[in-house]
Protein backbone atom coordinates (compact mmCIF):
# COMPACT_ATOMS: atom_id res chain seq x y z
CA UNK A 1 0.00 0.00 0.00
CA UNK A 2 3.20 2.70 0.90
CA UNK A 3 4.08 1.48 -2.27
CA UNK A 4 1.34 2.51 -3.97
CA UNK A 5 1.02 5.77 -2.65
CA UNK A 6 4.66 6.43 -3.11
CA UNK A 7 4.13 5.75 -7.37
CA UNK A 8 7.92 5.40 -7.15
CA UNK A 9 8.99 8.43 -5.75
CA UNK A 10 6.60 10.43 -8.36
CA UNK A 11 3.65 10.79 -5.53
CA UNK A 12 4.57 15.01 -5.32
CA UNK A 13 2.83 15.07 -9.32
CA UNK A 14 0.63 12.02 -9.18
CA UNK A 15 -1.41 12.59 -6.97
CA UNK A 16 -1.98 16.16 -7.45
CA UNK A 17 -2.56 15.69 -10.88
CA UNK A 18 -4.90 13.17 -10.09
CA UNK A 19 -6.60 15.41 -7.67
CA UNK A 20 -7.12 18.30 -9.94
CA UNK A 21 -8.84 16.65 -12.16
CA UNK A 22 -11.06 14.68 -10.45
CA UNK A 23 -11.46 18.27 -8.43
CA UNK A 24 -12.44 19.56 -12.49
CA UNK A 25 -14.94 17.24 -12.81
CA UNK A 26 -16.65 17.11 -9.38
CA UNK A 27 -17.08 21.18 -9.59
CA UNK A 28 -18.75 20.60 -13.01
CA UNK A 29 -21.11 18.30 -11.87
CA UNK A 30 -21.80 20.49 -8.62
CA UNK A 31 -22.00 23.58 -11.27
CA UNK A 32 -24.15 21.99 -13.66
CA UNK A 33 -26.71 21.03 -10.42
CA UNK A 34 -26.24 24.43 -9.36
CA UNK A 35 -27.52 25.99 -12.56
CA UNK A 36 -30.27 23.54 -13.13
CA UNK A 37 -31.59 24.24 -10.01
CA UNK A 38 -31.44 28.05 -10.15
CA UNK A 39 -32.76 27.59 -13.96
CA UNK A 40 -36.09 25.92 -11.88
CA UNK A 41 -36.58 27.92 -8.88
CA UNK A 42 -36.28 31.06 -11.71
CA UNK A 43 -38.99 29.37 -13.77
CA UNK A 44 -41.16 28.68 -10.77
CA UNK A 45 -41.12 32.45 -10.41
CA UNK A 46 -41.94 33.17 -13.31
CA UNK A 47 -45.07 30.80 -13.69
CA UNK A 48 -46.18 32.34 -10.41
CA UNK A 49 -46.05 35.76 -11.26
CA UNK A 50 -47.55 35.12 -14.43
CA UNK A 51 -50.68 33.50 -12.40
CA UNK A 52 -50.98 36.69 -10.18
CA UNK A 53 -51.10 39.32 -12.92
CA UNK B 1 -41.70 16.91 -44.69
CA UNK B 2 -38.51 15.31 -43.82
CA UNK B 3 -38.05 18.36 -41.77
CA UNK B 4 -40.79 17.99 -39.25
CA UNK B 5 -38.78 15.33 -37.18
CA UNK B 6 -35.62 17.10 -36.90
CA UNK B 7 -37.84 20.60 -35.70
CA UNK B 8 -39.80 18.47 -33.09
CA UNK B 9 -36.58 17.20 -31.81
CA UNK B 10 -34.88 20.08 -31.29
CA UNK B 11 -38.23 21.87 -29.52
CA UNK B 12 -37.28 23.09 -26.42
CA UNK B 13 -39.88 20.95 -24.00
CA UNK B 14 -38.89 17.34 -26.16
CA UNK B 15 -35.01 18.60 -25.74
CA UNK B 16 -35.42 19.24 -21.81
CA UNK B 17 -37.53 16.02 -21.44
CA UNK B 18 -35.35 13.86 -23.43
CA UNK B 19 -31.99 15.39 -21.74
CA UNK B 20 -33.07 14.05 -18.87
CA UNK B 21 -34.57 11.18 -19.46
CA UNK B 22 -30.74 10.25 -21.37
CA UNK B 23 -28.67 12.16 -18.28
CA UNK B 24 -28.62 8.78 -16.35
CA UNK B 25 -27.40 6.53 -19.37
CA UNK B 26 -24.42 8.95 -19.79
CA UNK B 27 -23.44 9.30 -15.93
CA UNK B 28 -23.58 5.73 -15.02
CA UNK B 29 -20.92 4.24 -17.54
CA UNK B 30 -18.98 7.12 -17.22
CA UNK B 31 -19.02 6.61 -13.37
CA UNK B 32 -18.26 2.58 -14.03
CA UNK B 33 -15.62 3.33 -16.80
CA UNK B 34 -13.46 6.44 -14.76
CA UNK B 35 -13.74 3.91 -11.58
CA UNK B 36 -12.29 1.32 -13.99
CA UNK B 37 -9.88 3.55 -15.70
CA UNK B 38 -8.35 4.67 -11.87
CA UNK B 39 -8.19 1.30 -11.10
CA UNK B 40 -6.37 0.11 -14.43
CA UNK B 41 -4.15 2.98 -14.79
CA UNK B 42 -3.29 3.72 -11.38
CA UNK B 43 -3.23 -0.24 -10.09
CA UNK B 44 -3.29 -2.36 -12.74
CA UNK B 45 -1.12 -0.96 -15.54
CA UNK B 46 2.98 -1.60 -15.42
CA UNK B 47 5.26 0.86 -14.98
CA UNK B 48 7.18 2.71 -17.60
CA UNK B 49 10.00 1.85 -18.17
CA UNK B 50 11.99 5.13 -18.76
CA UNK B 51 9.53 7.30 -16.69
CA UNK B 52 8.76 5.00 -13.79
CA UNK B 53 5.06 5.87 -11.96
CA UNK B 54 4.87 9.35 -13.54
CA UNK B 55 3.43 8.45 -16.84
CA UNK B 56 0.47 7.66 -14.94
CA UNK B 57 -0.57 11.02 -15.17
CA UNK B 58 -1.28 10.51 -18.61
CA UNK B 59 -4.56 8.82 -17.80
CA UNK B 60 -6.08 12.02 -16.33
CA UNK B 61 -3.94 14.11 -19.06
CA UNK B 62 -4.30 12.90 -22.22
CA UNK B 63 -8.56 12.65 -21.79
CA UNK B 64 -8.55 15.92 -20.84
CA UNK B 65 -7.11 16.99 -23.43
CA UNK B 66 -8.94 15.49 -25.73
CA UNK B 67 -12.08 16.67 -24.16
CA UNK B 68 -10.85 20.23 -24.61
CA UNK B 69 -10.16 20.02 -28.32
CA UNK B 70 -13.69 17.98 -28.93
CA UNK B 71 -15.66 20.48 -26.70
CA UNK B 72 -14.07 23.18 -28.89
CA UNK B 73 -15.58 21.63 -31.66
CA UNK B 74 -18.69 20.75 -30.34
CA UNK B 75 -18.93 24.65 -29.61
CA UNK B 76 -18.25 25.43 -32.97
CA UNK B 77 -20.39 23.29 -35.10
CA UNK B 78 -23.39 23.76 -32.74
CA UNK B 79 -22.77 27.50 -33.06
CA UNK B 80 -22.75 26.87 -36.67
CA UNK B 81 -25.96 24.82 -36.80
CA UNK B 82 -27.78 27.09 -34.93
CA UNK B 83 -26.55 30.43 -37.04
CA UNK B 84 -27.66 28.29 -40.52
CA UNK B 85 -31.12 26.91 -39.52
CA UNK B 86 -31.54 29.41 -37.02
CA UNK B 87 -32.01 27.05 -34.13
CA UNK B 88 -32.20 28.37 -30.73
CA UNK B 89 -31.47 24.65 -28.84
CA UNK B 90 -28.00 24.50 -30.63
CA UNK B 91 -26.91 27.67 -29.15
CA UNK B 92 -28.11 26.36 -25.76
CA UNK B 93 -25.63 23.41 -26.70
CA UNK B 94 -22.78 25.85 -27.45
CA UNK B 95 -23.83 27.72 -24.37
CA UNK B 96 -23.78 25.01 -22.18
CA UNK B 97 -20.32 23.23 -23.80
CA UNK B 98 -18.06 26.56 -23.13
CA UNK B 99 -17.12 26.06 -19.55
CA UNK B 100 -17.36 22.09 -19.37
CA UNK B 101 -14.28 23.03 -22.12
CA UNK B 102 -12.74 26.14 -20.92
CA UNK B 103 -12.77 23.72 -17.34
CA UNK B 104 -11.09 20.19 -18.64
CA UNK B 105 -8.49 23.11 -20.82
CA UNK B 106 -7.17 24.34 -17.79
CA UNK B 107 -6.96 20.68 -15.92
CA UNK B 108 -4.85 19.84 -19.26
CA UNK B 109 -2.71 22.61 -18.29
CA UNK B 110 -2.39 21.92 -14.56
CA UNK B 111 -1.70 18.35 -14.88
CA UNK B 112 0.52 19.12 -17.99
CA UNK B 113 3.17 20.79 -15.61
CA UNK B 114 2.97 18.27 -12.69
CA UNK B 115 3.78 16.11 -15.32
CA UNK B 116 6.42 18.38 -16.67
CA UNK B 117 7.83 19.12 -13.60
CA UNK B 118 9.31 15.23 -12.85
CA UNK B 119 9.96 14.71 -16.75
CA UNK B 120 11.78 17.98 -17.72
CA UNK B 121 12.73 19.32 -14.57
CA UNK B 122 10.70 22.62 -15.03
CA UNK B 123 7.00 22.87 -14.31
CA UNK B 124 6.26 24.66 -17.50
CA UNK B 125 8.35 24.58 -20.78
CA UNK B 126 7.20 26.14 -24.17
CA UNK B 127 6.13 22.77 -25.69
CA UNK B 128 4.52 22.88 -28.42
CA UNK B 129 1.51 20.91 -27.05
CA UNK B 130 1.32 22.87 -23.73
CA UNK B 131 1.75 26.20 -25.98
CA UNK B 132 -1.37 26.03 -27.93
CA UNK B 133 -3.34 24.28 -24.95
CA UNK B 134 -2.83 27.91 -23.64
CA UNK B 135 -3.79 29.83 -26.18
CA UNK B 136 -7.23 27.38 -27.01
CA UNK B 137 -7.54 28.12 -22.96
CA UNK B 138 -7.31 32.15 -24.13
CA UNK B 139 -9.60 31.31 -26.80
CA UNK B 140 -12.35 29.71 -24.49
CA UNK B 141 -12.00 32.81 -22.33
CA UNK B 142 -12.94 35.36 -25.35
CA UNK B 143 -15.72 33.02 -26.68
CA UNK B 144 -17.07 33.24 -22.67
CA UNK B 145 -16.14 36.90 -22.26
CA UNK B 146 -18.02 37.90 -25.37
CA UNK B 147 -21.17 35.97 -24.50
CA UNK B 148 -21.26 37.55 -21.02
CA UNK B 149 -20.70 41.06 -22.95
CA UNK B 150 -24.08 40.86 -24.72
CA UNK B 151 -27.47 41.21 -22.84
CA UNK B 152 -29.70 40.21 -25.03
CA UNK B 153 -29.43 36.07 -25.56
CA UNK B 154 -30.07 36.28 -28.78
CA UNK B 155 -27.55 38.13 -30.05
CA UNK B 156 -24.96 36.54 -27.38
CA UNK B 157 -25.76 33.22 -29.05
CA UNK B 158 -25.27 34.60 -33.01
CA UNK B 159 -22.28 36.39 -32.31
CA UNK B 160 -20.51 34.02 -30.13
CA UNK B 161 -21.64 31.59 -32.77
CA UNK B 162 -19.48 33.45 -35.17
CA UNK B 163 -16.53 33.51 -33.32
CA UNK B 164 -16.43 30.07 -32.34
CA UNK B 165 -16.86 28.98 -35.84
CA UNK B 166 -13.71 31.37 -36.91
CA UNK B 167 -11.97 30.68 -33.74
CA UNK B 168 -12.50 26.92 -34.78
CA UNK B 169 -10.88 27.16 -38.11
CA UNK B 170 -7.79 29.16 -36.61
CA UNK B 171 -7.27 26.70 -33.95
CA UNK B 172 -5.01 24.08 -36.63
CA UNK B 173 -3.51 27.29 -38.20
CA UNK B 174 -2.36 28.03 -34.53
CA UNK B 175 -1.32 24.63 -33.66
CA UNK B 176 0.94 24.48 -36.33
CA UNK B 177 2.30 27.54 -36.34
CA UNK B 178 3.23 26.73 -32.55
CA UNK B 179 4.88 23.53 -33.42
CA UNK B 180 6.29 24.68 -36.29
CA UNK B 181 8.20 27.83 -34.22
CA UNK B 182 8.78 25.16 -31.39
CA UNK B 183 10.70 23.12 -33.88
CA UNK B 184 13.22 26.29 -34.42
CA UNK B 185 13.80 27.08 -31.06
CA UNK B 186 14.58 23.46 -29.35
CA UNK B 187 15.49 20.42 -30.49
CA UNK B 188 13.41 17.31 -30.17
CA UNK B 189 11.36 17.73 -27.08
CA UNK B 190 10.34 15.06 -24.63
CA UNK B 191 8.04 12.11 -26.63
CA UNK B 192 5.84 11.33 -23.78
CA UNK B 193 3.37 10.02 -26.18
CA UNK B 194 5.20 9.00 -28.73
CA UNK B 195 6.01 5.32 -28.43
CA UNK B 196 4.76 3.30 -31.00
CA UNK B 197 3.95 0.05 -29.32
CA UNK B 198 2.18 0.99 -25.78
CA UNK B 199 1.32 -2.50 -24.01
CA UNK B 200 -2.46 -3.50 -23.86
CA UNK B 201 -1.86 -3.29 -19.80
CA UNK B 202 -1.25 0.20 -20.39
CA UNK B 203 -3.17 1.22 -23.08
CA UNK B 204 -6.44 -0.36 -22.33
CA UNK B 205 -6.94 1.86 -19.36
CA UNK B 206 -6.50 4.59 -21.31
CA UNK B 207 -8.99 3.92 -23.75
CA UNK B 208 -11.42 3.21 -20.84
CA UNK B 209 -10.40 7.01 -19.63
CA UNK B 210 -11.05 8.23 -22.99
CA UNK B 211 -14.54 6.53 -23.32
CA UNK B 212 -15.29 7.42 -19.33
CA UNK B 213 -14.63 11.49 -19.82
CA UNK B 214 -16.59 11.82 -22.80
CA UNK B 215 -19.31 9.91 -21.81
CA UNK B 216 -19.09 12.44 -18.46
CA UNK B 217 -18.84 15.29 -20.62
CA UNK B 218 -22.07 14.37 -22.17
CA UNK B 219 -23.66 13.66 -18.60
CA UNK B 220 -22.54 17.62 -17.99
CA UNK B 221 -23.46 19.14 -21.15
CA UNK B 222 -27.10 17.42 -20.88
CA UNK B 223 -27.67 18.80 -16.89
CA UNK B 224 -26.69 21.90 -18.62
CA UNK B 225 -28.19 22.29 -21.56
CA UNK B 226 -31.61 21.45 -19.35
CA UNK B 227 -30.59 24.55 -17.37
CA UNK B 228 -30.22 26.38 -20.41
CA UNK B 229 -33.23 25.78 -22.34
CA UNK B 230 -35.43 26.43 -18.97
CA UNK B 231 -33.51 30.00 -18.89
CA UNK B 232 -34.26 30.50 -22.96
CA UNK B 233 -38.37 29.52 -22.42
CA UNK B 234 -40.01 32.52 -20.92
CA UNK B 235 -43.75 31.81 -20.03
CA UNK B 236 -44.35 28.58 -21.75
CA UNK B 237 -46.90 25.60 -20.67
CA UNK B 238 -44.61 22.87 -21.19
CA UNK B 239 -42.27 24.35 -18.27
CA UNK B 240 -44.62 24.32 -15.99
CA UNK B 241 -45.55 20.86 -16.52
CA UNK B 242 -42.05 20.28 -16.71
CA UNK B 243 -41.07 21.61 -13.13
CA UNK B 244 -44.29 20.28 -11.53
CA UNK B 245 -44.48 23.61 -10.45
CA UNK B 246 -47.82 25.28 -10.99
CA UNK B 247 -50.94 22.62 -12.35
CA UNK B 248 -51.02 22.62 -16.04
CA UNK B 249 -54.22 24.35 -17.54
CA UNK B 250 -54.92 26.93 -15.00
CA UNK B 251 -53.69 29.46 -17.86
CA UNK B 252 -53.05 29.30 -21.52
CA UNK B 253 -49.68 30.39 -22.08
CA UNK B 254 -47.78 30.25 -24.94
CA UNK B 255 -46.72 26.74 -26.53
CA UNK B 256 -43.19 27.17 -28.26
CA UNK B 257 -42.17 24.79 -30.89
CA UNK B 258 -44.86 21.90 -29.94
CA UNK C 1 -29.91 45.51 -57.64
CA UNK C 2 -33.16 47.08 -56.87
CA UNK C 3 -32.35 49.53 -54.29
CA UNK C 4 -30.85 52.72 -55.89
CA UNK C 5 -27.74 53.84 -54.03
CA UNK C 6 -27.74 57.24 -52.21
CA UNK C 7 -25.74 59.85 -54.16
CA UNK C 8 -22.50 57.78 -54.85
CA UNK C 9 -21.47 60.41 -57.11
CA UNK C 10 -21.68 58.41 -59.85
CA UNK C 11 -23.51 58.89 -63.41
CA UNK C 12 -27.23 58.10 -62.62
CA UNK C 13 -29.37 55.18 -63.94
CA UNK C 14 -26.54 52.98 -64.14
CA UNK C 15 -25.94 50.95 -60.93
CA UNK C 16 -22.58 51.11 -60.08
CA UNK C 17 -20.11 48.26 -59.78
CA UNK C 18 -18.94 46.53 -56.79
CA UNK C 19 -15.38 47.90 -57.54
CA UNK C 20 -16.52 50.83 -57.57
CA UNK C 21 -18.48 50.98 -55.44
CA UNK C 22 -15.92 49.95 -52.75
CA UNK C 23 -13.71 52.83 -54.10
CA UNK C 24 -16.10 54.93 -53.27
CA UNK C 25 -15.94 53.87 -50.00
CA UNK C 26 -12.34 52.99 -49.24
CA UNK C 27 -11.34 57.72 -50.56
CA UNK C 28 -14.15 57.98 -48.03
CA UNK C 29 -12.67 56.84 -44.99
CA UNK C 30 -9.36 57.85 -46.08
CA UNK C 31 -10.59 61.63 -46.21
CA UNK C 32 -12.53 60.78 -42.99
CA UNK C 33 -9.42 59.74 -41.32
CA UNK C 34 -6.87 62.72 -42.61
CA UNK C 35 -9.61 64.97 -40.67
CA UNK C 36 -8.60 63.38 -38.16
CA UNK C 37 -4.82 62.97 -37.51
CA UNK C 38 -4.63 62.32 -34.24
CA UNK C 39 -6.28 59.20 -34.66
CA UNK C 40 -4.00 58.39 -37.69
CA UNK C 41 -0.74 59.42 -35.52
CA UNK C 42 -2.22 57.73 -31.95
CA UNK C 43 -1.03 54.44 -33.10
CA UNK C 44 2.34 55.21 -34.28
CA UNK C 45 3.07 57.00 -30.71
CA UNK C 46 2.02 53.88 -29.02
CA UNK C 47 4.44 51.52 -31.35
CA UNK C 48 7.27 54.06 -30.95
CA UNK C 49 6.94 54.23 -26.83
CA UNK C 50 6.30 50.53 -26.46
CA UNK C 51 9.48 50.37 -28.16
CA UNK C 52 11.32 52.52 -26.19
CA UNK C 53 9.99 50.90 -22.99
CA UNK C 54 12.55 47.60 -23.82
CA UNK C 55 15.60 49.26 -24.17
CA UNK C 56 14.74 51.25 -20.64
CA UNK C 57 14.04 48.32 -19.19
CA UNK C 58 15.97 45.27 -20.16
CA UNK C 59 19.60 47.12 -21.58
CA UNK C 60 20.91 50.20 -23.73
CA UNK C 61 23.50 47.80 -25.49
CA UNK C 62 23.19 47.39 -29.01
CA UNK C 63 24.68 44.58 -29.56
CA UNK C 64 21.76 42.68 -27.18
CA UNK C 65 18.60 44.48 -28.25
CA UNK C 66 19.82 43.52 -31.94
CA UNK C 67 18.66 39.68 -30.19
CA UNK C 68 15.42 40.66 -28.97
CA UNK C 69 14.75 42.80 -31.59
CA UNK C 70 12.67 40.98 -33.64
CA UNK C 71 10.59 40.32 -30.25
CA UNK C 72 10.23 43.94 -29.71
CA UNK C 73 9.11 45.30 -32.74
CA UNK C 74 6.22 42.38 -33.40
CA UNK C 75 4.74 42.73 -29.97
CA UNK C 76 4.19 46.78 -30.30
CA UNK C 77 2.97 46.10 -33.63
CA UNK C 78 0.61 43.75 -32.62
CA UNK C 79 -0.49 46.18 -29.89
CA UNK C 80 -0.24 49.42 -31.81
CA UNK C 81 -2.60 47.89 -34.40
CA UNK C 82 -5.09 46.54 -31.45
CA UNK C 83 -5.46 49.99 -30.25
CA UNK C 84 -6.80 51.41 -33.36
CA UNK C 85 -9.50 48.81 -34.12
CA UNK C 86 -12.20 50.16 -31.84
CA UNK C 87 -12.28 52.91 -34.19
CA UNK C 88 -12.91 50.76 -37.01
CA UNK C 89 -16.47 50.35 -37.25
CA UNK C 90 -17.02 52.52 -34.34
CA UNK C 91 -18.05 55.66 -35.71
CA UNK C 92 -20.04 54.12 -39.02
CA UNK C 93 -21.67 52.17 -36.23
CA UNK C 94 -23.44 55.57 -34.11
CA UNK C 95 -24.33 57.66 -37.04
CA UNK C 96 -26.36 54.70 -38.65
CA UNK C 97 -24.06 54.93 -41.88
CA UNK C 98 -23.11 51.36 -41.08
CA UNK C 99 -26.93 50.59 -40.82
CA UNK C 100 -27.41 52.29 -44.22
CA UNK C 101 -24.72 49.69 -46.41
CA UNK C 102 -26.35 46.52 -44.80
CA UNK C 103 -29.77 47.89 -46.34
CA UNK C 104 -28.23 49.05 -49.38
CA UNK C 105 -28.64 45.72 -51.10
CA UNK C 106 -25.19 45.48 -51.83
CA UNK C 107 -22.99 43.05 -50.64
CA UNK C 108 -21.75 43.89 -47.27
CA UNK C 109 -18.82 41.58 -47.65
CA UNK C 110 -17.08 43.94 -50.07
CA UNK C 111 -18.05 47.26 -48.57
CA UNK C 112 -16.66 46.08 -45.26
CA UNK C 113 -13.16 44.70 -47.40
CA UNK C 114 -12.67 48.16 -48.45
CA UNK C 115 -13.05 49.92 -44.97
CA UNK C 116 -10.89 46.94 -43.60
CA UNK C 117 -8.02 48.04 -46.34
CA UNK C 118 -8.72 51.47 -45.75
CA UNK C 119 -7.71 50.87 -41.83
CA UNK C 120 -4.93 48.72 -42.97
CA UNK C 121 -3.59 51.77 -45.15
CA UNK C 122 -3.92 53.92 -42.10
CA UNK C 123 -2.66 51.86 -39.84
CA UNK C 124 -1.21 48.94 -40.96
CA UNK C 125 1.08 50.77 -43.63
CA UNK C 126 2.26 53.25 -41.49
CA UNK C 127 3.31 50.76 -38.69
CA UNK C 128 5.40 49.08 -41.54
CA UNK C 129 7.40 52.35 -42.86
CA UNK C 130 8.14 53.36 -39.03
CA UNK C 131 9.28 49.74 -38.18
CA UNK C 132 12.63 49.76 -40.22
CA UNK C 133 13.38 53.13 -38.14
CA UNK C 134 12.67 51.51 -34.97
CA UNK C 135 14.60 48.47 -35.93
CA UNK C 136 17.50 50.99 -36.60
CA UNK C 137 17.21 51.95 -33.04
CA UNK C 138 17.40 48.69 -31.72
CA UNK C 139 20.66 48.05 -33.15
CA UNK C 140 19.52 46.13 -36.46
CA UNK C 141 21.45 46.26 -39.42
CA UNK C 142 20.44 47.95 -42.78
CA UNK C 143 20.71 44.79 -44.61
CA UNK C 144 17.59 43.55 -42.56
CA UNK C 145 15.29 46.58 -42.99
CA UNK C 146 13.81 45.16 -46.29
CA UNK C 147 13.16 42.14 -44.45
CA UNK C 148 11.63 43.46 -42.20
CA UNK C 149 9.82 46.13 -44.11
CA UNK C 150 8.15 43.19 -45.80
CA UNK C 151 7.40 40.96 -43.09
CA UNK C 152 5.40 43.63 -41.47
CA UNK C 153 3.84 45.13 -44.56
CA UNK C 154 2.34 41.46 -44.83
CA UNK C 155 1.64 40.74 -41.45
CA UNK C 156 -0.38 43.76 -40.68
CA UNK C 157 -2.64 42.90 -43.65
CA UNK C 158 -3.68 39.58 -41.80
CA UNK C 159 -4.15 41.66 -38.37
CA UNK C 160 -6.38 44.30 -40.17
CA UNK C 161 -8.47 41.56 -41.52
CA UNK C 162 -8.64 39.45 -38.11
CA UNK C 163 -8.95 43.04 -36.10
CA UNK C 164 -12.20 43.72 -38.39
CA UNK C 165 -14.07 40.30 -37.52
CA UNK C 166 -13.35 41.24 -33.24
CA UNK C 167 -14.21 44.76 -34.01
CA UNK C 168 -17.48 43.52 -36.06
CA UNK C 169 -17.99 40.90 -33.19
CA UNK C 170 -17.74 43.68 -30.46
CA UNK C 171 -19.67 46.33 -32.44
CA UNK C 172 -22.23 45.82 -29.63
CA UNK C 173 -20.63 45.71 -26.94
CA UNK C 174 -19.43 49.17 -24.71
CA UNK C 175 -16.02 49.71 -23.48
CA UNK C 176 -15.37 46.61 -25.98
CA UNK C 177 -11.52 47.15 -25.38
CA UNK C 178 -10.47 44.58 -23.06
CA UNK C 179 -12.56 41.70 -24.68
CA UNK C 180 -11.59 43.14 -28.48
CA UNK C 181 -7.91 41.97 -27.42
CA UNK C 182 -8.61 38.93 -25.72
CA UNK C 183 -10.60 37.95 -28.87
CA UNK C 184 -8.27 38.85 -31.51
CA UNK C 185 -4.88 38.29 -30.19
CA UNK C 186 -5.26 34.56 -30.06
CA UNK C 187 -6.10 34.32 -33.77
CA UNK C 188 -3.06 36.52 -34.37
CA UNK C 189 -0.51 34.36 -32.93
CA UNK C 190 -0.02 32.58 -36.27
CA UNK C 191 1.26 36.13 -37.60
CA UNK C 192 3.21 36.76 -34.86
CA UNK C 193 5.36 33.79 -34.96
CA UNK C 194 5.82 33.70 -38.80
CA UNK C 195 6.28 37.43 -38.63
CA UNK C 196 8.71 37.61 -35.91
CA UNK C 197 10.57 35.07 -37.48
CA UNK C 198 11.03 36.32 -40.66
CA UNK C 199 12.13 39.02 -39.03
CA UNK C 200 15.43 37.51 -36.89
CA UNK C 201 16.26 35.63 -40.26
CA UNK C 202 16.50 39.01 -41.88
CA UNK C 203 18.41 40.53 -38.96
CA UNK C 204 21.03 37.35 -39.24
CA UNK C 205 21.35 38.04 -42.70
CA UNK C 206 19.34 34.55 -43.34
CA UNK C 207 17.28 34.09 -46.29
CA UNK C 208 13.46 34.46 -45.12
CA UNK C 209 11.49 33.68 -47.96
CA UNK C 210 9.70 30.71 -46.05
CA UNK C 211 8.49 32.47 -43.21
CA UNK C 212 7.32 35.76 -45.45
CA UNK C 213 5.67 32.85 -48.06
CA UNK C 214 3.43 32.17 -45.33
CA UNK C 215 2.79 35.39 -43.63
CA UNK C 216 1.52 35.97 -47.29
CA UNK C 217 -0.60 32.76 -47.36
CA UNK C 218 -2.25 34.04 -43.83
CA UNK C 219 -2.96 37.00 -45.32
CA UNK C 220 -4.47 35.98 -48.53
CA UNK C 221 -6.44 33.19 -46.03
CA UNK C 222 -7.38 36.11 -44.49
CA UNK C 223 -8.78 37.92 -47.47
CA UNK C 224 -11.03 35.46 -48.44
CA UNK C 225 -12.51 34.10 -45.37
CA UNK C 226 -12.63 37.48 -42.68
CA UNK C 227 -14.95 39.76 -44.24
CA UNK C 228 -17.41 36.78 -44.51
CA UNK C 229 -17.26 36.64 -41.09
CA UNK C 230 -17.06 40.04 -40.41
CA UNK C 231 -20.04 40.68 -42.55
CA UNK C 232 -21.98 37.99 -40.63
CA UNK C 233 -21.28 39.81 -37.43
CA UNK C 234 -22.09 43.21 -38.44
CA UNK C 235 -25.44 41.76 -39.52
CA UNK C 236 -25.99 40.20 -36.28
CA UNK C 237 -25.11 43.18 -34.25
CA UNK C 238 -27.44 45.57 -36.17
CA UNK C 239 -31.06 43.30 -36.05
Amino acid sequence: MMRFLDMGGYYPWVWPAYAVTLGVMGLNIYWAKRLLARARRAAQRRLEMQEES
Amino acid sequence: MAWTWFHRLASPPHVYRIAGRLTPWFAWPAAILLIAGLIGGLWLAPPDYQQGDAYRIMYVHAPSAWLSLMVYTVMAVAGGIGLIWRMKVAHAVAAAAAPIGASFTLATLVTGSLWGKPMWGTYWQWDPRLTSELLLFFLYLGYMGLRAAFEDLQRADRVSAVLAVVGVINVPIIHYSVVWWNSLHQGPSVMYLGKPTMPPSMLVPLLIMFLGFTLFFGAVLLMRLRAEVLNRERAARWVSEAIGGVPSGRWVGEEIGA
Amino acid sequence: MQAALPSTGLERGSAPSALAVARLMLERDLRLAFRKASQLVQPLAFFAMVTTLFPLAITPELSRLRHIASGVLWAAALLASLLALEFLFRDDAQDGTLEQYALSGRALTGLLSAKTAAHWLLTGLPLALVAPIAAVALGVPGRALPGILASVTLGTVTLSLLGAIGAALTLGVRRAGALLSLLTLPLAIPVLIFGAHATQLAIRGKPYGAPLTLLAALAVFGMTLAPLAAAAAVRINLE
